[in-house]
């Protein structure tokens, strides 16, 4: 074991690792106001500041803690509330399967590791990070680097939210509100490369959204991620058809 | 503390934790079908797209395709921004600074 982590300092890992927090660092500032914000409401919602915290440290995912507030002030149940969490978290599924070819080499503990730490955020940066060679040299301490600040973040900005508490009026009063989509915009219009992915972020905010208003329930994320995929792997097919038939015969 | 509430933490951290480790290992024990790899080749596009667009054209649930909806305004803004300036903190700042000014105003 010791052996091992001296044979990690010696390459580049440092280096990877700094890069992931590097590359995350403009997702963590877009994060703040929602960070404090969460602090702040949990305690008006009537969790204790340790309650909150633990939520940040357990949980660790920022949608679904805010839903949580929102379910536990309207007196919802606990058991519908685990529901709805894991219904808005799904897409983890398909966001880890994506990742994991980059992680075919690495063992059980990173993937328990690094699937505790995977948000949106360091998903993004990784997989990013990752697509640019091949699989083989994915080096895991990118991921990890990312998840590690992003949870450092997540955990201080709870901790200034319940500890301004009442004091300071809601970060997302103020107009702050925005930095979370305006960070999620930045990071989907950097990902669009080509015509066929403007396509795919279509059939995915017009379909995300048409479910989102009139299918209860969280499910319009994976619905909406499922079928933009599904529309990408058929534009990929029908354009491989077409070069076929315009292509002349080899033989 | 209270039991009840520690008990639906833990619970929500367990399913959490379920959905990012589910398929994180898969291809380590064997290659994923090629079909499957090119059809994960869109993901971050979607999972985005969904995360993006219906928090700016219904922040309130209700779909709001007008220039009242601000939030509609702070995406051109901060998409311009990331146009012209190519920096992805600046695009976000811009945006929010738009968002936070034309609320005061």
């Amino acid at each position: 074991m010791i052996k091992r982590i001296k044979q990690y300092q010696a390459t580049s890992h440092g280096k990877e690792f700094w890069a992931g927090m590097t590359h995350t660092l403009p997702f963590v500032l877009g994060a703040i106001p929602f960070g404090v914000s969460y602090g702040i409401l949990s305690v008006q919602a009537g969790l204790s500041i340790v309650e909150t915290q633990l939520m940040s440290i357990i949980v660790f995912a920022g949608a679904a803690q805010f839903m949580a507030l929102g379910m536990i002030q309207a007196g919802v149940s606990a058991p519908l509330i685990i529901m709805s969490t894991f219904l808005i978290n799904l897409r983890h599924m398909v966001m880890g399967l994506s990742l994991s070819p980059y992680l075919a080499k690495t063992g059980p503990w990173w993937h328990r590791v690094l699937a505790f730490g995977m948000t949106d955020e360091s998903y993004i940066a990784s997989i990013t990070h990752y697509r640019k060679n091949p699989p083989e040299q994915a080096d895991p301490f990118f991921a990890l680097g990312s998840s590690t600040l992003l949870f450092t973040g997540w955990q201080l900005m709870t901790i200034a939210g319940t500890l301004t508490g009442s004091s300071i009026a809601n970060p997302l009063d103020w107009g702050l509100d925005f930095a979370m989509p305006a960070t999620f915009l930045v990071m989907l219009l950097a990902q669009i490369t080509s015509q066929r992915l403007v396509i795919v972020a279509v059939t995915s905010g017009v379909v995300g959204t048409l479910s989102y208003l009139y299918i209860p329930g969280k499910w319009y994320i994976i619905i909406a991620t499922l079928a933009a995929c599904l529309v990408g792997l058929a534009l990929e097919w029908i354009d491989e058809r077409r070069m076929n038939e315009e292509a002349p015969d080899a033989d | 503390m209270r039991t009840d509430m520690l008990l639906l933490i833990i619970g929500m951290g367990v399913v959490t934790y379920i959905t990012r480790r589910f398929f994180i290992g898969a291809a380590k024990h064997a290659p994923l079908h090629p079909m499957v790899i090119r059809l994960l080749e869109y993901v971050p596009v979607a999972v985005l797209s969904v995360l993006v667009v219906p928090a700016i054209v219904a922040p309130e649930q209700r779909l709001a395709l007008n220039l009242d909806n601000v939030f509609i305004i702070g995406a051109v803004v901060t998409a311009l921004g990331l146009l012209l300036f190519n920096k992805q903190w600046l695009a976000i700042i811009l945006g929010v600074v738009t968002v936070v000014l034309i609320r005061v105003m």
